[in-house]
Order: C-alpha cells, then sequence, then structure tokens
C-alpha cells in the first residue's frame, strides 16, 4: 500500500445489486487521473463506482483511501460512513438516479448542505451558503429559477444539471460521476459534454466516470477500465484504448449522437490514422 | 428475527447517539428548522383532533365514574379518579395512540420513500449524516409535541369531566381543581412527563429505524408503514403498562388491597 495512490484496492470482492459476486484483483488510482470505466457488466461498474465513493463495503479485501484502510461495513451498522471525513470532504458525486432532497426547493437543499458540510458558524459560512450555490449553478449554465424550484418541477436536463451543481458544489478536488449523459438527447448530451469538459479537462481534479457513453469518456478521460464479464478485460492509457478497441468506439460513434460528433468523429479519425 | 431485531435497533440508537454528538447538531439552523417542522406537523396539526378525542374521553369517564361512585357513595371521590384514569393512564395512551396513526406511518413512509428515491444515499454521498439531519429532528420535534399534546389531552378531559359531571353532581369548580392539586402528587408529574417524552421517543425512534432499514424498493414502502404502526402500537402498549406497574408497584408500594 501506498500513500501517493488515492484508491488502491487488492483482492477486493464485491457485490453487485444482482447479488453476483466480482472479484477484483488490484486498482490502484493515483492523484488527479481521469479515470472511465466501461463494459458491459453494468452491475460492476456501477458496484465499482459505488465502492469507490465509500457508498458500498467490500465483501473482502484490502480498500486504502488516501492511505487510510478501510474496514468491511458492519452488516449491523449501515449508518455510519465508511470514508475518513477529511476525505468525503473532498469529493463531489453525482449519482445516475439525481436524488435531491424532494421537500425542498434545489436551492434550499444546496444550501442546507453546503452549511451541513462547512457549518454555519460565522458570517463567512453564511454568505457561502447562499453566495456558492448560485455561483456553481451559473458556472454550469443552469437557469437560477431552477433553485426556486422543488425537484419534481424540473425537466432531465435540469435534474442532470442540479445534481452535476451539488457535485461541484464544495469545489471538490475527486469527482466521481455515474452515467452523467444517460437518457439525455443529441442538444442536452452536448451542452453536458462541453459543460463538464469545461470543468475537469486541463485540471488537477481526479475523475472516475463510469459511463456507457465512450464518446463522452474519450473527451474527459485518459485511462480507461474496461469491465466484461464479471472480470476487467482492460486497463490502459487512451492511445492502448483507441488502438485496442477503435472499432467499436469509431460504431459508437458513427450510430449516436451525430449533430454535435461529427467533428469529434474528424478529429478521432486523424488520430487513430 | 427479534434478537437481530433488537440488535440493529440497539445499534441504531447508538449510532444517532454519535453522529448528533459528533455533528453539533444543536448549534446547526438547518436541524432546528426540521425540529420546528417536525413540532408543525405532528404537534400544531394534531392539536384539534386530540382535542376532540380529549372531549370525549372526559365525558365518558364522568359518565362511567360518577354512576359507580354514586353506587358506593363515593360522590366525592370524582377528582382523585379523574387524575388517576386521565393524568396517569389515559392522556398519555391515548394521545400516543393518535401521534402513532397520524404521524409514526407519516414518518416512516416519508423515509422508506427516501430511501427508495436516493436521497439517504445522497445525503451519504456529501457526508451528512441521515441520523443526524432527518433521524433525530424527527424524534426531538416528535417527543416534544407527544408531550405537549398529552397536556392538551389532559387539560381537556378534566375541564370536559368536569361539566359533563354537572349534570350529576354539583360541584363548585374550586372543590373540583382543589380536589385534583391534592391528588396530584409530584410522582404523577413525573410519571406524566416520563410515559408521554419516553412514548414520544420510542415511537418515533421506531417510525424512523423502519424506515430507514428497507432495502430501497418502492414497494417496501407500504410494508415499512405498517410495519412501524403495529410496533409503535406494541411498544406504546407495553410501555404504558410496564411503567404504571413500575409506579404503582416500586414508586407508591401499592399492595392488593391498599389504596392509590
Amino acid at each position: 500500500m501506498s500513500e501517493n495512490f488515492l484508491w488502491d484496492l487488492s483482492c477486493v470482492t464485491l457485490r453487485a445489486r444482482d447479488n453476483n459476486f466480482r472479484f477484483l484483483s488490484e486498482l490502484k488510482i493515483s492523484r488527479g487521473e481521469k479515470i472511465a470505466i466501461v463494459g458491459s457488466d453494468i452491475e460492476y461498474r456501477r458496484s465499482l463506482l459505488r465502492l469507490l465513493s465509500g457508498l458500498e463495503a467490500p465483501k473482502s479485501g484490502a480498500v486504502f483511501v488516501d492511505g487510510v484502510s478501510i474496514p468491511g461495513r458492519d452488516e449491523r451498522d449501515p449508518w455510519r460512513d465508511l470514508f475518513p471525513k477529511n476525505f468525503r470532504r473532498k469529493m463531489g458525486i453525482s449519482l445516475q438516479s439525481d436524488a435531491l432532497i424532494s421537500n425542498v426547493s434545489i436551492g434550499e437543499c444546496f444550501e442546507t448542505l453546503f452549511r451541513f458540510k462547512y457549518g454555519d458558524h460565522n458570517e463567512g459560512l453564511k454568505q457561502g451558503a447562499i453566495r456558492v450555490p448560485r455561483e456553481v449553478a451559473t458556472s454550469l449554465g443552469m437557469n437560477l429559477s431552477c433553485l426556486e424550484k422543488r425537484p419534481a418541477e424540473l425537466n432531465a436536463l435540469e435534474k442532470r444539471l442540479a445534481s452535476l451543481c451539488l457535485a461541484f458544489l464544495t469545489k471538490p478536488s475527486i469527482l466521481m460521476m455515474d452515467n452523467p449523459s444517460y437518457a439525455l438527447d443529441d442538444e442536452a448530451w452536448s451542452y453536458l459534454d462541453s459543460t463538464i469538459a469545461k470543468l475537469v479537462v486541463g485540471t488537477q481534479k481526479t475523475l472516475v466516470l463510469s459511463t456507457g457513453d465512450w464518446i463522452l469518456a474519450d473527451s474527459l478521460c485518459d485511462r480507461w477500465i474496461v469491465l466484461e464479464d464479471k472480470k476487467i478485460i482492460f486497463d490502459g492509457n487512451k492511445k492502448a484504448f483507441r488502438s485496442t478497441y477503435k472499432k467499436r468506439l469509431t460504431d459508437q460513434l458513427s450510430t449516436q449522437r451525430w449533430g454535435k460528433i461529427r467533428s469529434t468523429i474528424e478529429e478521432l479519425e486523424i488520430k487513430i490514422a | 428475527m427479534a434478537p437481530s431485531f433488537l440488535g440493529f435497533f440497539s445499534t441504531y440508537v447508538w449510532e444517532l447517539f454519535r453522529a448528533s454528538k459528533e455533528d453539533r447538531v444543536f448549534h446547526r439552523r438547518d436541524v432546528r428548522t426540521v425540529i420546528l417542522r417536525q413540532l408543525k406537523f405532528t404537534g400544531a396539526q394534531s392539536f384539534r383532533l386530540v382535542g376532540i378525542a380529549a372531549l370525549f374521553v372526559g365525558i365518558m369517564t364522568v359518565a362511567q365514574s360518577t354512576a359507580q361512585l354514586q353506587r358506593f357513595g363515593g360522590g366525592n371521590a370524582l377528582g382523585p379518579l379523574l387524575v388517576a384514569a386521565i393524568i396517569r393512564e389515559l392522556g398519555p395512551l391515548l394521545t400516543t395512540l393518535i401521534v402513532v396513526a397520524r404521524s409514526v406511518s407519516a414518518v416512516a413512509s416519508e423515509l422508506s420513500s427516501m430511501k427508495a428515491n436516493g436521497e439517504i444515499e445522497l445525503l451519504h454521498s456529501v457526508g451528512v449524516s441521515p441520523l443526524s439531519y432527518l433521524v433525530l429532528p424527527r424524534v426531538l420535534g416528535g417527543a416534544f409535541s407527544v408531550f405537549l399534546l398529552c397536556i392538551h389531552f389532559v387539560a381537556v378531559a378534566l375541564t370536559s369531566g368536569y361539566l359533563f359531571g354537572q349534570l350529576f353532581v354539583k360541584m363548585p369548580l374550586a372543590k373540583f381543581v382543589l380536589d385534583i392539586l391534592h391528588t396530584l402528587s409530584p410522582a404523577d408529574i413525573v410519571l406524566f412527563t416520563f410515559k408521554s417524552l419516553g412514548a414520544g421517543v420510542g415511537i418515533f425512534l421506531l417510525a424512523t429505524f423502519v424506515g430507514l432499514r428497507t432495502s430501497g424498493r418502492s414497494y417496501e414502502v407500504p410494508q415499512a408503514t405498517t410495519q412501524a404502526v403495529v410496533y409503535s402500537f406494541l411498544l406504546t402498549f407495553t410501555f404504558q403498562a410496564a411503567t404504571s406497574l413500575f409506579y404503582y408497584f416500586v414508586v407508591m408500594n401499592f399492595t392488593f388491597g391498599g389504596s392509590l
């Protein structure tokens, strides 16, 4: 185990939602890496992201987070956070469910979670709880009137943006995203892609993206992990991935999202050639 | 099933204490807001319902007891009897049952729905303990509401009992009040407070526990609601009976054939 790695997993067994176990022999993730977890084993993808987010405990094996060993969760105690508080503060997580607290407005939800994370014991924090959510929402191109609405009153893109806002709310250095482009139309996809890229690419942020959208992953990530048939079948950089999965990547490119992607195809074709 | 349920439940209560201390919940404005919301929902909005129930309970108690007391020549014992029946027993018991039917079911279904919608996971993901933000305010707000509603119940039941009793036995208001005050001992007040607050804490702990214990599937919401209500009813009856027995046999040193 080395403290240079943000995550260091070895011999980990996971129990996915399909009640089958997945085994992971080794996975190390360093600071600043941008990783795409892709592949047809959706349950494995999701479980791995949840494990890396501290939302799920391993059934067995060693998990170190920022040099700290994470114990398996006691079955009786599902209420305790698995991760150390200072590590959790660095994280921003956007889940596929786009869950937001349903009985308050989006703005109130943001303010509450901000205050809970940082406290409101001085004037600066009190003002910050009001100011920061508005700033983040503006930077993500979210209409500020959405902050007055409840989650049920938002459309799919607004919900996705609100969920992303939540992930970026506390200026995290580690970002975890579960299928952020899920069920979006081309226009919304294009907008989301450029928005996330603007906030992530070229920064020191660590990104872990679990997705079935290879195009999005290609524009954001520089390391790829492919999960098929309950195992990792590929773990390498972007170049190695492109040469290994050239056909599949171009297939997806040619079938999806014509509007925005045409230029990306040309760019990719030039690079692959 | 029972030992595992109790094991989970005791861990839950312990974790609630730990999380509340760690998050310094009483210094947080958002927690205070949720407590006030719970007081409004459980306390203020049940005020009329509890009042109506107390009105009829007061009348029924007086109607029954006056008839019996007159038969045995104990017409003056109405005050002590009302203290024993309403303040010690019926007030906390019936108020808690009304709250179980109205608020415990709502809390359990709310939390299990939140779990099904991924809102509990959202809180975990941003490092907010659901125990500090959701559970503790509901337990405190709910328990304090039960206590206040019990006082309201007793006040309305005694008033309606006195007014209805005037039809059978003419008794000056001052005498009625003095009778009650003489009968009411500090131990009665402690018993009343303990019964109402204890039952309040117990039923809301159970409701939140059952709500959060679901595995997050939407079909479990009605199951959790029913379970919370059934468990809370059982807890209420057991707790009230055990507290009364403890009070009569240990605190008051009551023996059969003696007097209360």
